[in-house]
Order: C-alpha cells, then sequence, then structure tokens
C-alpha cells in the first residue's frame, strides 16, 4: 500500500484573468495555479497588480476567470449554479483588507457577527444571538461590543469583527485578503496571533489563503508562500525554505528589499526595486527580465514555466537561471 | 439639539399643519352643529359652521364680516369652509403621488443600477425620454383623454414626477453593489434579495426620500393647475385650483375669493420645499460626519 498525497482542499489550476482598460486590455492572471492543503495556510505574496487579488476573488466566486478550474472540497468550484454555489458558500470565510468598509455600518456588530449564521439558516433567533455573543468573546472583544455600530469601534477592533464574521459558520477555508495591512502596527501582530490562534483552536480547523504584500507578516502565519509576479505565481516554497534560500530572482528582491530588522554590513549591495512594467503592455518572454540581474538572452524571449525543484521537494519555481545553480 | 435639528424639526412641524387641517376639516367646518339640543336647536356650532358645498344664493359674493369670515363665492358658499375642504385634496394628491412616483422611481433606479448592462441602458433611456417630454403637457393631454379624477391626477403627475428619485436610487444601488460589505455578504451566501433589501436599499433609498418634499410640492401645484383646467377632481369637491379658476373672472372685485386658496397652495408648497431643504441639511451634517 503506497501513500498517496492527501487530496487538497483547494486546488486551482491555470487560471486566466483579462481586463479591459482605457489603456487596452491588461492581463491580471496568467495561468495562476496551486493547492491548499486542509488546515494549513498559504500565503500568496507579490506587489499591487500582481493578480493575488483577484485570485482571491475568483476563489470567493466574486470574479470570473476567462479560463482555468478551482475545486473546492471535491466540488468544481467554478461550475456551481448559483443556488449550491451560495448554500456551500458556507464553508468558505473572508476577511477583507479595510474594516472600514467591509462592515455594513448601518448594523449592530452583534447582527454584522450573527449574518453568516442568518444566511444559512443556522439555528434559531435567540441561538444565533448566543451564538454570535460566543464569536465576539473568541475574538476577544468585550460583550458590549455586540450593540455597537462599526463607526464606534477602532481599526483593530474592527478587523476582529470581521474575523468573528468569517468564523462564524465554522468554514474549511478563510481567504484572507491583506486582513492587516490597513490596520495601526501596532495592533498587526495581535491581529496575526489572534488569526493564528483562531486556526489551532477552532474544531473546523480552517485553512488560510492568505493574501499580502508584506513578508514580514506572511513569515509568521503562512504554512507555504508562493510569490506572484504580473499575473503567474513566479516561486511557491514552504515559508521557511523560502525565506532561507529565494531562488527566484524577484523573490530575493522582495526579500533583500524589506526594511532590515539589525541593520549591519551585508554581503552584498542592497537591490533597487525599480517599477514594475506596464501590464498592458508586457515585456516578451519572462516578465521579470527587465528588472533582473541575472537575465540570460534566452529570458526576453521565452517564458520559463513552473517546474517543480529536482533538488528539492515541496519548492516550484519559474526561472531560466534560478539563484544558487551554478 | 443641533441647529440643523430643530431647523428640521420647525420645517417639519409647519408642514405638518396642513395633513393636520385636511384630517380636521370635516369636523371645523360643517353646518351640522357639535352639540345640539334635543329639538335641534344648536348649543355648539361648529367653528366654520357651513359645509362646503352649501349654496346660499340670497348671500353670493358677501365680503368678509362677521357671518362668512372669508366672505361667500358667486354661489354663495363659504370661502372658508371651502379652502379648509380644499386641503383634503391638494394634500391628498400631494402625497399619493409623490408616493407612488417616489416608488417608482426607487423600483427602476434599483433595477437598472442592480442588474446594469442592457437593462440599465433600456430603463436610462426611457428616463430620459420622460425627462425630456414637457411633463405639465402630457399630464394636461393624459387628463383630457381620461375621465378627470382625483386618482387618474395623481397617477399620471407619478407618471412624469418619477425620474429623479431613479436617478438617485440608480446612483446609489451601482455604488453599493461593489461595497466590500456587500462582496462580504454575497461571498457568504446572501441571495439576491437579501443583498438588495439588508445592505443596498438601506442606504439606496434615503437620498431619494429626502427629495419627497420637493417631489410633493410639485405634485400639489400640478394638481392644482389640473383643477384650475378643469381636469382634476370634478365638482362639487372643493379644491384650491377650480377655486382661483372661478374666481379669475370676479377680480377686482372680489378678491376675498381669490386670496385664500391661492395663499393656501403657495405655503403648502412653500414648506413642503422648506422641510426639503431642513432635511438635504441634515443629510449633509450625517454625510460629512461619516467621510
Amino acid at each position: 500500500m503506497s501513500a498517496s498525497p492527501p487530496v487538497p482542499l483547494l486546488s486551482v489550476r491555470d487560471l486566466h484573468k483579462t481586463f479591459a482598460s482605457r489603456a487596452g486590455p491588461v492581463t491580471a492572471l496568467h495561468g495562476v495555479g496551486f493547492d491548499l492543503a486542509a488546515g494549513s495556510t498559504l500565503a500568496l505574496v507579490g506587489e499591487s497588480g500582481s493578480g493575488k487579488t483577484t485570485t482571491a476573488r475568483v476563489v470567493l466566486r466574486l470574479a470570473t476567470p476567462d479560463r482555468g478550474s478551482v475545486v473546492f472540497d471535491g466540488a468544481d468550484w467554478l461550475g456551481l449554479p448559483a443556488r449550491e454555489l451560495n448554500r456551500r458558500r458556507r464553508d468558505v470565510g473572508v476577511v477583507f483588507q479595510d474594516p472600514a468598509t467591509s462592515l455594513d455600518p448601518r448594523l449592530t456588530i452583534g447582527e454584522i457577527v450573527a449574518e453568516p449564521l442568518a444566511i444559512h439558516g443556522i439555528g434559531a433567533r435567540a441561538e444565533r444571538r448566543a451564538r454570535a455573543a460566543a464569536l465576539v468573546a473568541s475574538v476577544e472583544l468585550p460583550a458590549s461590543a455586540l450593540a455597537r455600530l462599526p463607526r464606534e469601534l477602532s481599526g483593530g477592533q474592527r478587523q476582529r469583527v470581521a474575523i468573528a464574521r468569517a468564523l462564524a459558520t465554522e468554514p474549511r477555508l478563510v481567504v484572507l485578503d491583506e486582513p492587516v495591512s490597513a490596520l495601526d502596527v501596532s495592533v498587526r501582530s495581535q491581529i496575526l496571533n489572534l488569526l493564528r490562534d483562531l486556526q489551532r483552536g477552532a474544531p473546523s480547523r480552517p485553512a488560510y489563503l492568505f493574501i499580502g504584500h508584506d513578508l514580514s507578516v506572511v513569515r509568521w502565519i503562512a504554512d507555504r508562500t508562493a510569490v506572484m509576479y504580473m499575473g503567474r505565481i513566479v516561486e511557491e516554497a514552504p515559508t521557511p525554505v523560502l525565506f532561507a534560500s529565494p531562488r527566484h530572482p524577484y523573490t530575493a528582491l522582495l526579500l533583500a528589499s524589506r526594511p532590515r530588522e539589525t541593520p549591519g554590513p551585508r554581503s552584498l549591495p542592497r537591490p533597487v526595486l525599480t517599477e514594475p512594467p506596464s501590464p498592458v503592455d508586457p515585456p516578451p518572454g519572462c516578465p521579470f527580465h527587465p528588472r533582473c540581474a541575472f537575465a540570460r538572452p534566452v529570458c526576453a524571449q521565452e517564458m520559463p514555466a513552473l517546474v517543480s525543484d529536482p533538488t528539492e521537494s515541496g519548492r516550484s519555481v519559474a526561472c531560466h537561471a534560478p539563484l544558487g545553480d551554478d | 439639539m443641533t441647529p440643523a435639528r430643530a431647523a428640521l424639526r420647525r420645517a417639519a412641524i409647519a408642514f405638518a399643519l396642513f395633513p393636520l387641517i385636511a384630517l380636521l376639516a370635516p369636523l371645523v367646518a360643517r353646518e351640522k352643529p357639535w352639540i345640539s339640543g334635543r329639538g335641534g336647536e344648536t348649543i355648539v356650532s361648529a367653528p366654520v359652521p357651513f359645509d362646503p358645498d352649501a349654496v346660499d344664493l340670497d348671500r353670493r359674493l358677501a365680503s368678509p364680516g362677521r357671518r362668512h369670515l372669508l366672505g361667500t363665492d358667486e354661489l354663495g358658499r363659504d370661502v372658508l369652509s371651502r379652502a379648509l375642504h380644499g386641503t383634503r385634496l391638494s394634500v391628498a394628491a400631494g402625497l399619493l403621488a409623490s408616493a407612488l412616483a417616489l416608488g417608482l422611481g426607487a423600483a427602476l433606479g434599483t433595477l437598472a443600477g442592480w442588474a446594469g448592462g442592457r437593462t440599465d441602458r433600456t430603463v436610462l433611456l426611457f428616463l430620459q425620454i420622460v425627462q425630456a417630454l414637457p411633463a405639465l403637457v402630457l399630464v394636461i393631454a393624459g387628463a383630457a383623454f381620461l375621465k378627470p379624477s382625483f386618482l387618474v391626477a395623481a397617477l399620471l403627475i407619478a407618471l412624469t414626477g418619477w425620474t429623479d428619485a431613479a436617478r438617485l436610487v440608480r446612483a446609489g444601488t451601482q455604488r453599493l453593489k461593489n461595497e466590500a460589505f456587500v462582496d462580504a455578504a454575497r461571498a457568504t451566501g446572501a441571495s439576491n434579495a437579501r443583498l438588495l433589501f439588508v445592505h443596498v436599499l438601506p442606504h439606496a433609498l434615503p437620498p431619494a426620500l429626502a427629495t419627497l418634499p420637493y417631489v410633493l410640492g410639485s405634485a400639489v401645484l400640478t394638481e392644482a393647475g389640473l383643477s384650475f383646467l378643469g381636469l382634476g377632481a370634478p365638482p362639487p369637491t372643493a379644491s384650491w385650483g377650480r377655486a382661483l379658476a372661478e374666481a379669475r373672472n370676479l377680480l377686482p372685485g372680489a378678491w376675498w375669493c381669490i386670496l385664500p386658496p391661492a395663499l393656501a397652495l403657495f405655503f403648502l408648497v412653500w414648506t413642503a420645499r422648506r422641510l426639503g431643504d431642513a432635511f438635504l441639511g441634515r443629510r449633509g451634517d450625517v454625510q460629512s460626519r461619516l467621510a
């Protein structure tokens, strides 16, 4: 009996999406694919415009890709009819970037947190109220918050409300679209710790699809990290591996351009992260080659495919000249 | 209480006088006494002891005096009684027409804003056509073809008056349907009906509701115009517009026939518009606080 690899909870393949813009068609997704195992966390990182938020919106079925497939919990997620989709959305939660806009300003916190339960007809009104109170407590807000309106809460408190709402139906997947980017730096780590504790503590053990641009944040929460660049995943690996030895020059550039925790001598001159090329008129070949210090002639002609690293299990990279290959 | 709130309160009270008069008119202005003795003799009479339609040919065109406070018209009917009863028609027509206009505008605006695409373009075209047509001519033409009645007048006014509400609700719905909190509910599995009625319309309707006093004001004027032309509610219903038409030939002599309905009309429209302004002032206040 051979141990077959476990079926992933979420399996995304070959997503393509082009938007019309005034300057012409913009390709937001260019063959994005990844797997997310149940109960684990995958981070999608990249600059703005890399396609990470579009990917999240496709997974949430708030956007429709031009082609590609999403299999969630064994179901052809993109092919589900509206009614069936809405029923199964019970298994998906979402936390958006800015809690100032993601909570209905007219509803109380109690109503907001209980809404997913109301949508899916879970429990009677009184039970829902009790469940909302438990959820609010689980995100470490006082019970007095239940009767408040969103505008009466701080940014960090509001994001706790959004997290409580996302977890209300005990979903198997939670999409976190830059959940701490809009928050004060002082509350970011509290929210990240809360997210991590809730993932471990919740009986449903939700998987997280974490969208972010801040690598120091991702390092804290993600089991695996996928780096996106202009609509493609250019490198994906277990987070510690990716941080210890990036193989794609873009990953290396992102890591090196983080503010350093300990200023000191550096072995390499600090790279300059220049502006990405225009998404309306992407360069031929690898879209990173105009900014890449290691570009070879082939890089301007052919897009490298995302292939598993033969020397290391669990890592994929899309580069003609990956770092560490001499 | 903030100054804006106080202004809104004053405007609302001033406006509310008219519906109040409309409701109380049958009690205040009637021939039947409030309390009568066993023999039918009057003990306490109504403050204006004349039925609005009671013709008294012996006292035609009496000038204001002790018996008829505001005089009588050419049929000897009490002008004050008719003005008080006329409030009923104007207020009812204004309320009904503006409510219908708002309902129609809100429904079409929501449909256009939510569905988008071809539906939106069709509704918008329809809206532009209605706005480009001369509304009063349309209403007069319609009223001339149909049997004059209160309902027909209100309906015709509504059919030409829904466009501003539709534009406001359409814009609000368009803005809201992509709000993050709507997306959050959508991604959680909320039905379209729930998204609309719980998350979109409660935000998209208030701006249109705030225009209700303006719509009401112009509906009152249009109804008076129709009555003036003999296309409104048929006689003998007391109506300010028809009173003006009847008094037109009596000028400059019987000025008391024309002033009461004219002033009543003016004050009703004025207080309605003042209420609208107070509403908008307060709304602006709220929005700036949210921004």
